[in-house]
């Protein structure tokens, strides 16, 4: 790690904080330099807090490691200079709006920060503050009100002003926009960027689409420690850890129109040997439990994952497929390469007679390729298990002979699965909304209704656990409601077990809605692929609502 | 499925009824039967009398004895050549329908099988061998194989292309599997059709073949009292003689139709 | 079904015919006469024809013998005359120099000497010639045969069974060689117009120029038909061998309807060389098993007897009538076969024809412990494995009872197809040998009746019954019982002298 003091503000290095026996950050290390907007993005307990208190010297816990503003060591300074520079070299925002005083008009208190550091006249210090809070966004006539008399936003605003209003160097925003409403957030973000042009910023903040707007770079914290870091926009395109991913995916405002997914199982749940994010992650191995992953440069950005991020679980080589027809040959598909990375959502689209069914085919291995490979990241042995065709028609794809229990002990029965199916079965069933009475399990598949069919052969992919479903038109010729419905268990589905999925359908809005990435195959060949994640510009922030 | 199993058609409980009650008096013969029909047991063309209700034939055996043990070889043969034959045919059918290898050299044995006329092949045989009832059922089971071996192997080729064999075969399943679970399953209707087709063939055919006398005469069956009957029409005794065993044979047949038709109607409507 | 419908329209036509049936005549001259068969015998000429009676029958129509039979006995045909010469071992036969050829040409006595010489090269399976010598031609018409050894059956065998060969035709040409068309040429009443052996039918036309009188059927057919009773009944055919049984119904129906013997025997053969048959208890057993009599009332209805244990049946002037009568006595045959504990079951090969027969010995072996498998099957396998000696027990028959004693030789001992090669008893051997030599009729008697007797006890095989044959037809032709059958016994009524109105 080069150093360079001259242009750097601010340099974080190993940082470690300890509550009790807890330690809720490590070795965290951070340099910005002036005029650097970083973003400090995480889910709430993430520690992210923490490192913002534990920089500004106010943190409860047992803090180690060093933390120089200017070069100077802000730990070891004298805890006078330290209460100079904080409100105004170095000031941070705080999330707890509740941080006013309850009987003094916000103006006074606004006026006092300037009065504390700057040593003016009562009067000159008010008249900055008034004109101050206004520029925040603080109505003139509001300014002489007491914090109770003013909305959550109003009074996040006068926290701003009063931690701004002497302009810092350094500024650490804890979320300094939870409160606004959308366009207000947007207003504030601009105004930040165009008054403290030179200064330097730390933004913490669980919501990514606030640190896209604002932040140069971003840093990803999973349970206190760093799991990625690098350009706002790589990350944003293309997350690599896949806990970025899945904060990515969980964010409202940068998925307009694809389905929410949850980063599944409970974030407290951290481990403090391995990887931080090991216990949720899809595609963890044994090393990731045990071993602590360590930054590394990985895509012209820093990474800590064992498995250097996101893996890619199937991948399609230069895949060719011709059939012979008794006209001649026919080219099905020419050179498609392509990744279904693990958790991931990929819609393939394209017209009728384009080759989607027989690249899913051959995806699925059903079909052999004539040139080119399909190589996956698991076991060839394990494959039947790990990659799973759901078929356009449910009917058609379950035996007339069987019963419900037969056709989801179907998959069990021909891997030779250990026994006993009872529980596995009642569980995929389950999970897929259906009932596991006797006697539904004993009726004939056939008999029941449409969407039960369709979440029967649904069930029937879960029950080997796959990681991968290629589901074949799932919404195709059925109503939109019980379309939806569809598509809610695919994506719970992605969301609770980490599939990934591989969704063909001709459909542009199903495709948005359940995929990271879009591929239009048309003429057997790849046409252009759509990321379905929608960044915006941090330069140019638009309202997304108008 | 299971409730629709239970609404049959009247056709079929007539058919069952008819074949069940032939099937019935052919296993109770020996208790049934007034006379061993062996035996002479009075003149020869006696007719009817209180002692032989349908009268005696030409060697003074009591006719409805006869009837009575002749309806049970002819349902021996025709049970017998119809599950022999349709256990070869599955074999060879799920073979041929399995494997491309097999399925090429089968087809030519079936063609070669299909085209050589049956009664020659009777009458080859029965100047060499008596075509006593075990070689009779060999013989018809032969013959009656290479239909029912074609209808199954195109029954498992249009069940190897449904998409529930696809997607058995996306979980890995091998052939063996498909065969037992899938296939087979899905040839019940092709079987059931099938083996009725043989049962009412093999009674037709038993019956000519004895008539014309080719199968062993000594044998109580159908179709040697025919063959006998036959040689004595101008007796006039057609009436206590023939007419009981064409009833037999007729009634056997259509009890065996009516099931069939009962069957096949009931798939065609199952699966519209 | 269909046969049913047959059946039914047979029925109705019978009603019809009864109806529209005419007084019928009796001409002179008939255009046409078929005589109905259920079989095709083959192409009517010598070497061709199946070596069976009807076949020889269909020959006889188109070639003459040297001398023929009637119903009394031998009468002339090629030969006006013959004279035996025991010392020179020789018989002379002069040759009716009318006799010609169907294509004109005269029949010599080279013909007959050729006949003979060619016979003797390609054997004729229906002559036997190994005691003939040869044959000179003495003049045109007179040729004289020599033998090696008194042989008594010589008049009937060869005279009066070989028929004459045109020389001219024949000549340097073997049997398999010689040209259809022209190996149909005889000198018969009948020449051979046309031949269809899928359909068994055969046409033949009188010979105008016949030496021996004029034929009074222009035109004689044999047709093969499937139920002669019917066909006659349709007039399709006008005479037949009828079933027994169907006797009384065609004579009401107006037709001439003669039974008669068929010096046919029907014979349960006993493979004697095999264990148990091979011991004269067990197979004496079996004789007390079989209920003949019932056989002949279940099997025949009555219409023939129980064959005599000597072979010969009642009606030969060489049957000998003090030969042992064994009824059926199952206790005894129970008793003789405490001697054979546990026999094993034993096989009988029947030809479908004989089925209801097989069915009874079935049911009488049965009843005395012997099981017994009934394997019904064409009669030619059946000739075929008695030949090889593979069977049990089978059931075979043969006719030419009737004619010279001969056929005892042929059928208890010798090479014939259907012998019982029974050649154990060095004294019947010794008699056979006897009976083909005794040129003195009481001699020869004598001998005939011991080697009945001898069979008799013996039992190489079982004599069930002589059918009696029925021949129903219209009466228009003097049918007769030729003395002894056809030729070497045929039991046919069919004589082509019946055709014949003889000159004076």
């Amino acid at each position: 790690m080069t150093r360079d003091s001259r242009t750097s503000l601010l340099d974080v290095e190993d940082l470690t904080i300890v509550y009790g026996e807890t330690p809720v950050v490590e070795g965290f290390s951070l340099r910005i330099a002036p005029g650097e907007v970083v973003g400090l993005v995480g889910e709430s307990g993430s520690g992210k807090t923490s490192i913002g208190l534990g920089i500004m010297g106010l943190c409860p816990g047992r803090v180690s490691g060093r933390a120089l503003f200017k070069d100077r060591d802000l730990q070891r300074l004298p805890h006078d200079e330290l209460r100079t520079l904080r409100g105004d070299r170095l000031a941070m925002v705080f999330q707890d709006v509740a941080g006013l005083h309850p009987t003094y008009p916000v103006l006074d208190q606004v006026a006092e920060a300037v009065q504390v550091h700057h040593g003016v006249s009562r009067a000159e210090a008010r008249e900055r503050a008034r004109s101050w809070l206004v520029s925040v966004g603080l109505p003139e006539e509001k300014a002489a009100a007491f914090p109770h008399q003013l909305s959550g936003g109003e009074r996040q605003r006068v926290m701003i002003a009063m931690a701004t209003v002497n302009r810092p160097e350094l500024l650490i925003l804890d979320e300094p926009v939870a409160f606004q409403d959308e366009g207000a957030k947007g207003d504030l973000i601009r105004w930040f960027r165009a008054t403290f042009e030179t200064a330097g910023i730390l933004l913490i903040t669980h919501d990514v689409s606030v640190a896209l707007r604002m932040a140069d770079r971003l840093i990803i914290l999973c349970g206190g420690r760093v799991v990625e870091e690098g350009e706002t926009e790589a990350i944003i395109r293309e997350p690599v850890h896949p806990y970025t991913r899945a904060l990515l995916r969980s964010n409202v405002a940068l998925n307009p129109h694809r389905e929410l997914i949850r980063i599944p199982g409970d974030p407290t749940r951290i481990n403090q040997k391995g990887c931080p994010f090991q216990p949720r992650c899809v595609q963890a191995v044994p090393e990731c439990s045990h071993a602590r992953p360590f930054l590394r440069q990985i895509h012209g950005r820093r990474v800590a994952c064992h498995r250097g991020g996101v893996v890619a679980l199937l991948t399609a080589r230069s895949v060719g497929k011709s059939f012979s027809l008794k006209g001649g040959k026919v080219e099905a598909l020419r050179e498609i390469t392509l990744s279904i990375h693990s958790g991931e959502g990929v819609a393939l689209m394209g017209p009728t007679g384009a080759g989607k069914s027989t690249l899913g085919a051959i995806l699925t291995r059903l079909l052999k390729p004539d040139t080119g490979e399909v190589v996956s990241d698991f076991d060839d042995g394990d494959f039947r298990r790990r990659v799973q065709l759901v078929h356009q028609h449910p009917k058609e794809a379950i035996s007339p002979h069987f019963t419900v229990w037969e056709t989801v002990e179907e998959p069990l029965r021909i891997v030779k699965a250990s026994h006993p199916y009872n529980d596995r079965i009642r569980e995929v069933l389950r999970e897929v909304g259906l009932p596991t009475t006797k006697d539904f399990l004993s009726r004939v598949a056939h008999t029941l209704s449409g969407g039960e069919l369709k979440r029967l052969v649904l069930a029937r992919a879960l029950v080997l656990d796959p990681l991968i479903i290629v589901a074949d038109e799932p919404t195709a010729g059925i109503d939109a409601s019980f379309a939806s419905q569809i598509l809610r268990l695919l994506m719970t589905l992605q969301e609770t077990r980490g599939i990934s999925l591989l969704v063909i359908t001709h459909d542009p809005y199903v495709a948005q809605k359940v995929a990271d990435r879009i591929l239009y195959l048309e003429g057997g060949q790849i046409k252009k692929i759509t990321p379905s994640l929608t960044p915006v510009t941090h330069r140019h922030p638009a309202p997304l609502v108008s | 499925m299971s409730r629709k199993s239970l609404r049959l058609s009247r056709g079929f409980w007539w058919g069952a009824a008819l074949a069940g009650g032939i099937l019935l008096l052919g296993l109770l013969a020996p208790w049934l039967a007034p006379y061993n029909p062996w035996n002479v047991t009075g003149q020869p063309f006696e007719p009817p009398s209180r002692a032989h209700l349908l009268g005696t034939n030409d060697a003074g055996q009591d006719i409805l004895s006869e009837l009575f043990y002749g309806g049970r070889t002819s349902l021996t043969i025709s049970l017998a050549v119809a599950a022999l034959s349709m256990t070869l045919a599955l074999f060879v059918g799920i073979a041929a329908g399995v494997s491309p290898v097999a399925d090429r050299v089968l087809m030519r044995i079936i063609d070669a099988f299909l085209s050589v006329p049956a009664l020659l092949i009777f009458l080859l045989v029965s100047v060499h061998f008596s075509l006593n009832v075990p070689r009779l059922i060999v013989l018809l089971s032969l013959l009656f194989w290479p239909q029912p071996a074609r209808m199954i192997r195109s029954q498992i080729l249009s069940t190897r292309a449904e998409k529930y064999v696809e997607a058995a075969r996306g979980f890995g399943a091998t052939t063996g599997y498909l065969t037992f679970r899938h296939f087979i399953p899905a040839l019940a209707p092709v079987l059931l059709a099938g083996f009725l087709t043989r049962l009412r063939m093999a009674v037709f055919i038993e019956a000519g073949l004895a008539f014309l006398g080719v199968s062993d005469p000594t044998v109580k069956s159908w179709g040697t009292m025919l063959h006998f009957a036959s040689q004595y029409l101008y007796l006039g005794c057609w009436a206590n003689w023939i007419l009981p065993v064409a009833a037999g044979i007729f009634l056997t047949v259509l009890g065996y139709t009516l099931i069939g038709q009962a069957l096949q109607g009931r798939s065609l409507r199952g699966e519209a | 079904m269909k046969k049913i419908v047959r059946w039914g329209m047979g029925a109705f036509w019978l009603v019809f015919l009864v109806l529209s049936s005419p007084a019928w005549a009796k001409p002179l001259n008939i255009d046409r006469y078929v005589i109905g068969d259920r079989k095709d015998w083959g192409f009517p000429a010598p070497y061709f024809h199946y070596p069976r009676g009807p076949g020889y029958l269909r020959m006889s129509m188109v070639f003459d013998t040297l001398i023929w039979k009637d119903a009394k006995g031998f009468v002339p045909m090629l030969a006006t005359s013959w004279r035996y010469e025991p010392k020179r071992l020789t018989y002379t036969f002069d040759l009716n120099p009318k006799a010609r050829w169907h294509d004109g040409r005269p029949v010599t006595a080279e013909d007959v000497t050729f006949t003979i010489t060619y016979m003797k090269q390609h054997p004729y399976p229906w002559i036997d010639l190994s005691h003939v010598a040869g044959a000179t031609a003495v003049a045109e018409h007179r040729v004289v045969i020599q033998l090696t050894r008194p042989y008594a059956p010589f008049l009937e065998d060869v005279a009066g069974s070989m028929p004459i060969l045109p020389r001219h035709i024949w000549k340097g040409t073997t049997p398999q060689a010689i040209d259809r068309k022209k190996a149909g040429i005889g000198c018969g009443p009948f020449i051979l117009k046309a031949y269809d052996a899928a359909q068994g039918a055969y046409a033949f036309a009188a010979n105008p120029r016949y030496y021996r009188g004029t034929v009074m059927v222009k035109s004689l057919r044999f047709q093969k038909v499937n139920d002669p009773v019917f066909a006659l009944l349709r007039k399709d055919i006008q005479a037949a061998v009828v079933p027994p049984e169907a006797g009384a119904l065609l004579r009401r129906k107006g037709y001439t309807v003669v039974s008669s013997p068929t010096y046919w025997v029907l014979k349960l053969l006993i493979n004697h060389r095999r264990s148990p048959m091979n011991e004269l208890r067990f197979r004496r057993a079996l004789l007390y098993a079989i209920d003949r009599k019932l056989l002949v009332k279940t099997v025949l209805h009555g219409f023939g007897t129980v064959a005599s244990l000597g072979l010969l049946p009642p009606q030969s002037p060489w049957f000998n009538p003090n030969l042992p009568k064994i009824a059926c006595d199952p206790a005894k045959a129970r008793e003789l076969l405490k001697a054979f504990p546990r026999p094993r079951p034993l096989t009988l090969l029947a030809p479908g024809r004989f089925s209801r027969a097989a069915e009874r010995i079935r049911q009488d072996f049965g009843r005395v412990g012997i099981r017994v498998t009934v394997q019904t099957m064409e009669e030619t396998a059946i000739d075929a494995m008695i030949q090889k000696g593979g069977f049990d027990l089978a059931l075979s028959g043969h006719g030419g009872l009737g004619g010279d004693p001969r056929i005892l030789n042929d059928v208890i001992a010798g090479d014939f197809l259907l012998s019982e090669r029974f050649t154990e008893d060095p004294r019947l051997n010794a008699l056979l040998k006897k009976n083909l030599e005794a040129m003195d009729p009481k001699k020869r008697h004598k001998i005939v009746d011991e080697i009945q007797l001898i069979h008799a006890r013996q039992i190489p095989a079982i004599p069930l019954y002589y059918p009696m044959m029925t021949v129903a037809h219209d009466g228009r032709v003097p049918w007769f019982y030729t003395r002894g059958g056809i030729s070497k016994g045929i039991p046919f009524p069919f004589n082509k002298d019946a055709l014949i109105r003889k000159k004076p």
